[in-house]
């Protein structure tokens, strides 16, 4: 889990490279406080996806306010691989 | 040789305040101008239409110098024609410009990336027809078809319109390569099916982020050019936010990719001729990449490269500037 929230806060940090963040004092922190809008939340998704190679649906990434829910989905047996996500997608 | 020789660009004359619209919806006046890309939106004032943007885009060019004498092919591309479309735009534009009978005139019905396919489809009708000047109009008032209480679309769009003037020979631009692509089964991201627009803007994004790049990159590949050998990246601007990012995935400079959403917004296939209007001359532009991305799910990018007139054409003082 710390693993997944170093990788995600630093996935962030390329979104927004002046973004100041600790990642463990801040994964529950809601991405809107932490200064995060749904641009830079779109942003970071698709990097997530891209480097974990997983597909999150529209109910998933709307539950997913805090980068500790989207580490959760990572880490839990939430996410989905992409060939299985469009499947349900479709 | 069919070149591309000058563009002209209007705006429609009506206008939204996005930035205290975008109060109504949560938003701040920095997301508004800094993200989404333009404080101010032009939109159709009673009386205005496709046709009469056209018109107002023509008008300019004719007040740029150009006449309009021998115009053999008028294309417009929209998917907001008026009354219910019959007739064409293009015959509309035809007849209120007086522009003869010899003219052949036709729509294309294509989004954002409609100003790369026109381009193609005008030269090489142009090409195999012997035409030797045509006009490509892009215009599509999407405020038509605009849910404005839809805070996902209400302040991208703006209405535009630009006209782009195709001659043979002479001294402009030159389409000398372009791919293209359609993501068929995205089309659902952006759809109008029960008439206003609804846009998925996340698959809308990622779609863009991670089509358009690659297509970029085969495009130049294909071309033997590295990224850093091309002028200007004319990319679709959907949002000041998407330019940005796609200039980064690219690895291209500010002054490489430039926004021009100030006042006049996502103006669908407006924006690259809007773009290049601006900057193809200013920048002395040898080689510019465009690329068009939006319905459909279609993207298409073209290298336009300049051609200089033969030796003995630059006594002929008579010359237009182009763009």
């Amino acid at each position: 889990m710390n693993n997944t929230l170093a990788e995600l806060a630093s996935l962030l940090r390329e979104t927004l490279p002046a973004l100041e963040l600790d990642p463990q004092a801040d994964a529950r922190r809601p991405l809107a406080e932490l200064g995060v809008d749904s641009l830079d939340k779109m942003s970071l998704l698709l990097s997530v996806q891209e480097t974990y190679d997983v597909e999150f649906t529209p109910v998933q990434i709307s539950g997913m306010l805090t980068l500790a829910d989207i580490a959760a989905h990572l880490n839990g047996p939430a996410p989905l691989p992409m060939a299985a996500a469009l499947a349900v997608a479709a | 040789m069919i070149l591309l020789r000058q563009i002209a660009t209007t705006a429609a004359a009506g206008s939204l305040d996005a930035v205290e619209r975008g109060r109504d919806f949560g938003y701040g006046e920095d997301f508004v101008r800094g993200k989404l890309g333009s404080a101010r939106l032009p939109r159709l004032l009673p009386g205005q239409g496709t046709t009469t943007l056209c018109l107002e885009a023509a008008a300019k060019l004719v007040a740029a110098g150009t006449d309009l004498a021998g115009i053999g092919l008028v294309v417009v591309c929209t998917q907001n024609p008026d009354g219910h479309g019959i007739p064409h735009t293009s015959a509309r534009v035809q007849a209120a410009l007086d522009l003869g009978e010899d003219c052949a005139c036709f729509d294309l019905s294509l989004g954002c990336s409609g100003y790369v396919y026109g381009l193609s489809v005008v030269k090489a009708f142009m090409e195999a027809h012997k035409i030797p000047r045509g006009l490509f109009f892009t215009a599509d008032p999407y405020s038509r078809i605009l849910d404005p209480e839809d805070s996902g679309t209400a302040l991208l769009f703006g209405d535009a319109a630009t006209v782009t003037l195709l001659e043979e020979g002479g001294e402009g631009w030159h389409l000398a390569d372009a791919l293209f692509a359609t993501r068929g089964q995205g089309g659902h991201a952006l759809h109008n099916d029960d008439g206003p627009l609804h846009m998925d803007g996340r698959e809308v994004f990622n779609f863009a982020l991670t089509a358009v790049p690659p297509q970029v990159r085969a495009l130049l590949s294909r071309n033997g050019l590295q990224t850093h050998d091309v002028d200007l990246y004319a990319l679709h601007q959907g949002s000041r936010y998407m330019v940005e990012k796609l200039a980064a995935r690219l690895g291209l400079t500010a002054g490489q990719a430039p926004v021009e959403l100030e006042g006049v917004g996502n103006c669908v296939s407006s924006t690259l001729p809007w773009v290049l209007h601006r900057h193809l001359r200013a920048l002395r532009v040898k080689l510019a990449v465009i690329s068009g991305f939006g319905a459909g799910l279609s993207y298409a990018s073209a290298l336009l490269r300049h051609v200089s007139p033969p030796p003995t054409n630059l006594a002929n003082t008579d010359e237009q500037h182009p763009c």
